[in-house]
């Protein structure tokens, strides 16, 4: 069992395979200092990293709590990101929503695209109630994305990640399946 | 290596409540409080079936802190046990833990359970080193938010229908308390 393949126009969330391409994607995305000020963990630094990073997201896969897809840009095949579905709780009909793009595909419409297209499987095929995402509060464009899709803005959790020597808050943000923005993707993704 | 797994929990005292270990002959009065529906109310999960089920409970307590995940103690008074409180999720990376706790009904209004967590938030500020610690209730709980604010937990936010209990969805109030709010 692997991850069903979700298709946009432009981008398809795939299933990350252990192979060498995209173990070396993974280790370019997830290297990069940049992609990762806000992400959370600190960047690799081995590529070998990559390689157990990728049996990790097939262990959660096969636990049935995380849903992490590729993105891989339909023009030229390119690996550009990753967007995840995380404590996918059944009981509660809820999960946790992640995405990173590599720095070189920022501020084109691909993470917006990418999240979409996970949004419409965790409501429609998983049958999800609430959507929820954790940001720091000074990723201005990961706001902005998370404001534009319709998600509400829940609380900010004081001191709650402690990464690269300093104390970082996190503003949490909801989608409910039956909140106006969510309705509109379901029925016209 | 888990910094906060430990052989044995330490046995806290505050004023009239002693927090300690549960054990096996705790049982009968685990079972009394996690049969209770009005305790339970606001509970993370349902009642305990039977005597098998309270065993097995504490069992999973005393793995539980051995493996550094979770400190449960009973609150007990003259060595019965009348309640349970809990750091959960105990972070060494982010020096954070999640806050709960839960007294039978019959013992409420005496100040016990405010007794208990404030020695036991004690706990996790100067002993544990905590930078944080969290809790959430459901805003209807207003017995549980009057002590969370009594403390100085500060309100965080308010999560939209978290929890599905019973086929109903329920929100979920944030807390958050800090080492430096916490002035003894």
């Amino acid at each position: 069992m692997t991850l069903p393949t979700l298709f946009s126009s432009r981008l398809s969330l795939r299933w990350l395979h252990s192979n060498d391409a995209d173990v070396d994607a993974v280790y370019r995305i997830f290297s990069n200092p940049v992609s990762l000020r806000y992400w959370s963990h600190v960047p690799f630094v081995e590529r070998q990293r990559a390689v157990s990073y990728i049996d990790e997201i097939h262990a959660g896969f096969a636990s049935g709590t995380l849903f992490q897809w590729g993105i891989e840009r339909n023009a030229d095949r390119a690996l550009i990101g990753t967007v995840t579905l995380v404590g996918i709780d059944q009981i509660n009909q809820r999960c946790s929503l992640g995405y990173i793009l590599d720095e070189p595909y920022w501020r084109q419409g691909y993470a917006a695209t990418a999240v979409n297209l996970a949004l419409c499987y965790a409501f429609g095929e998983l049958d999800l109630h609430r959507v929820e995402a954790d940001i720091d509060p000074r990723n201005g464009a990961s706001r902005r994305l998370l404001e534009r899709l319709g998600f509400q803005r829940e609380g900010l959790q004081r001191e709650r990640y402690r990464l690269y020597d300093e104390w970082q808050d996190d503003e949490i943000y909801g989608l409910l399946s039956s909140d106006p923005a969510a309705r509109k993707l379901l029925a016209d993704p | 290596m888990n910094p906060f797994a430990i052989d044995d929990l330490p046995q806290i005292e505050a004023e009239r409540v002693v927090l300690r270990a549960m054990d096996n002959s705790d049982a009968a009065a685990l079972l009394e409080v996690f049969s209770d529906a009005d305790a339970l109310k606001y509970w993370g999960h349902g009642p305990l079936a039977d005597f098998d089920a309270a065993h097995a409970y504490i069992s999973s307590a005393q793995r539980a802190y051995q493996a550094g995940s979770r400190y449960q103690w009973a609150i007990t008074l003259d060595g019965k046990l009348l309640g349970s409180c809990a750091l959960s999720a105990l972070n060494p990376q982010h020096l954070s833990a999640t806050l709960s706790y839960v007294l039978a009904t019959r013992c409420l209004g005496q100040g016990y359970a405010r007794e208990a967590v404030h020695a036991l938030v004690s706990v996790a500020f100067d002993a544990l080193d905590l930078n944080r610690i969290e809790a959430d209730t459901d805003p209807r709980h207003i017995r549980s938010i009057r002590l969370l604010e009594a403390l100085g937990f500060q309100r965080e936010g308010l999560l939209r229908q978290r929890y599905r209990i019973d086929g109903n969805y329920q929100d979920a109030l944030m807390f958050g308390m800090l080492k430096e709010d916490w002035q003894v």
